[in-house]
């Protein structure tokens, strides 16, 4: 009988869930968010979303895992069975793999732009870029979009992405134990202290210009931090925190489902649980907040922050950081430590993306770890295309919308009453302080039960709402057959899941918990 | 930075480091016996 992979301790979980959790968001469309919701006021609704949506749901999802796990089960169709065995269940449960996986679909091209920017910032090449129009000449032209000096083709891009393809495959390949968890304690703390680096250095840099006095890291921070309380009357701004919370915490995407379940039976899960949101957390409300935006204000000033923060995280990230560094000194190092800040915080979170999926080979399918990972690599390296190649044409946006906004929402509700009704909140509870190292407030009991499910109920409909008519693409937009092809492709991917699921089932994958439990 | 700011960034940061403050202490001091 095949035994499954466990972590060595707590620390190295913690670590994992933490580094899963920190991602480009952190650095790039928190300070964004908080600049455009009523700055220090935005961190009211973001609290409460914290307090209410966060935090249980992320107990929720650790407790899940780790009974699910004891029983040999690993990802969405197994662990949804466990609490409520039904092919219905199972089939939702597929949610669980599907939305990883179509993320990392997209992110990993991204996260190997980090990885080619950190590598150009100390080559130099970056650095020829001065003004925000070359920098994102560059940037388009590196992604094919345009041609330039410095790109006329996509083959360096290319190259980038293949690179960063096999290191994540080959840490999956090594499992949770020597692979992820060995990476994630180290590339986490790595991640902490050049984000205290950066932050430090721009804290620190007081007023450069002298003819502009008022262009200072203390006005920067006031920029971000100056609360406008009449923003906490606009319902835009409680959905805008209520989201970024949400996404933050990683929450609704499978991946802590995955990791809790290598936990042994009577790990702890309620401080763990807490440890890694508060390291995210730091990583967002200290660091994330010290870097980006100030910077902007220190030399762009009031008005041209405002222009960059409405410009959008991705644009501050890439075009505006580089040129913020350029004013500084140690403008190289500071410029390839940022973007490999953001590299690290995407390969700890796109590892994560591929667990669900190989669990799921091996727990339920039965396969090794090796056709497992052989077969996720050839069908994430041919699906990853159409992100690459027709990025122009809306593909990366259209699994960005469907998988990274929509269908987290649907899948964490899903979780939500899963866990809080049908499972119930007396045993989910009981469940929670299990083995657990602090003592969860009783009150949590009632906010799993009813607060949480009705605010991410809520989040839906207004998101729905405001968004619903956005699923279905419009017969007018330039980009209609790549978008409708680009939807095609995700049913497809969730069909063959349901089929393998079925398999799984003829086999007896799902029926056979107890004999499995045997094997911790 | 106007008063209210500095009041926000002050309970902002002191509620993050004292969550990771008190994780790291209950991380170091209650062992896996304990909660046994």
């Amino acid at each position: 009988m095949r035994i499954r992979d466990t972590w060595t301790g707590r620390v190295g979980i913690i670590m994992a869930v933490a580094g899963s959790a920190v991602g480009l968001g952190n650095f790039l469309r928190f300070p964004v968010q908080a600049v455009e919701n009523g700055g220090g006021a935005f961190m009211i609704p973001y609290l409460v979303a914290l307090l209410f949506l966060a935090i249980p749901l992320c107990w929720v999802e650790w407790a899940m895992g780790r009974a699910a796990g004891s029983a040999g089960h690993g990802s969405g169709p197994g662990i949804f069975n466990f609490f409520a065995p039904s092919r219905a269940a199972r089939w939702f449960g597929a949610l669980g793999i599907l939305i990883p996986l179509l993320i990392y679909l997209y992110y990993i091209y991204i996260e190997s732009w980090c990885l080619a920017f950190a590598f150009f910032a100390l080559s130099g090449d970056l650095s020829k870029a001065v003004e925000a129009d070359q920098v994102a000449g560059f940037l388009t032209s590196y992604q094919g979009v345009g041609s330039t000096d410095w790109f006329s083709n996509m083959s360096v891009a290319f190259i980038f992405f293949l690179i960063t393809f096999a290191m994540n495959f080959f840490v999956v390949y090594l499992g949770v134990r020597r692979g992820i968890e060995l990476v994630t304690k180290i590339a986490t703390p790595i991640l902490i202290a050049l984000g205290i680096f950066i932050a430090y250095h721009v804290i620190t840099l007081g007023a450069p210009d002298p003819a502009k006095p008022d262009w200072s890291s203390l006005r920067g921070f006031g920029f971000l931090w100056n609360p406008d309380l009449s923003a906490l009357l606009n319902a835009k701004v409680w959905l805008a925190a209520a989201g970024q919370v949400f996404f933050t915490a990683s929450v609704g995407l499978g991946l802590i489902i995955t990791y809790a379940s290598y936990l042994k039976k009577n790990d702890d899960i309620a401080l763990s649980s807490l440890s890694a949101i508060s390291i995210n957390e730091f990583l967002e409300v200290i660091i994330g907040a010290s870097i980006a935006i100030p910077a902007a204000y220190i030399f762009f000033g009031p008005s041209g922050a405002a222009d960059i923060a409405a410009s959008g995280g991705f644009n501050l990230g890439f075009v505006t950081m580089p040129i913020i560094f350029w004013k500084m000194p140690l403008s190289a190092f500071l410029a390839f430590f940022w973007f490999f800040l953001l590299f690290l915080a995407g390969v700890t979170s796109s590892i994560s993306m591929l667990q669900p999926a190989i669990a799921f080979f091996e727990d339920e399918l039965g396969w090794s770890r090796k056709k497992s990972v052989s077969v996720l690599f050839a069908f994430t390296f041919l699906a990853s295309q159409p992100a690459i190649w027709f990025l122009a044409k809306g593909v990366l946006d259209t699994l960005d919308f469907w998988a990274g906004t929509f269908l987290v929402v649907i899948f964490a509700f899903g979780e939500a009453l899963l866990f809080g009704w049908f499972f119930g909140a007396e045993d989910g509870f009981k469940e929670i302080q299990r083995s657990a190292a602090i003592k969860v407030p009783m009150i949590f009991k009632y906010i799993i039960k009813y607060v949480t499910p009705l605010y991410l109920g809520v989040i839906l409909l207004v998101w729905l709402y405001q968004n619903g008519g956005s699923l279905i693409p419009s017969t007018s937009s330039p980009n209609f057959r790549y978008e409708v092809a680009t939807l095609v492709g995700m049913a497809l991917v969730f069909i063959i899941l349901i089929a393998l699921v079925e398999i799984a089932d003829r086999r007896g994958a799902f029926s056979a918990r107890a004999q499995k439990g045997g094997s911790r | 930075m106007s008063v209210g700011g500095w009041v926000m960034m002050t309970l902002f940061w002191a509620l993050t480091l004292g969550l990771n403050l008190f994780c790291l202490y209950k991380l170091l001091t209650v062992r896996p016996s304990d909660v046994d």
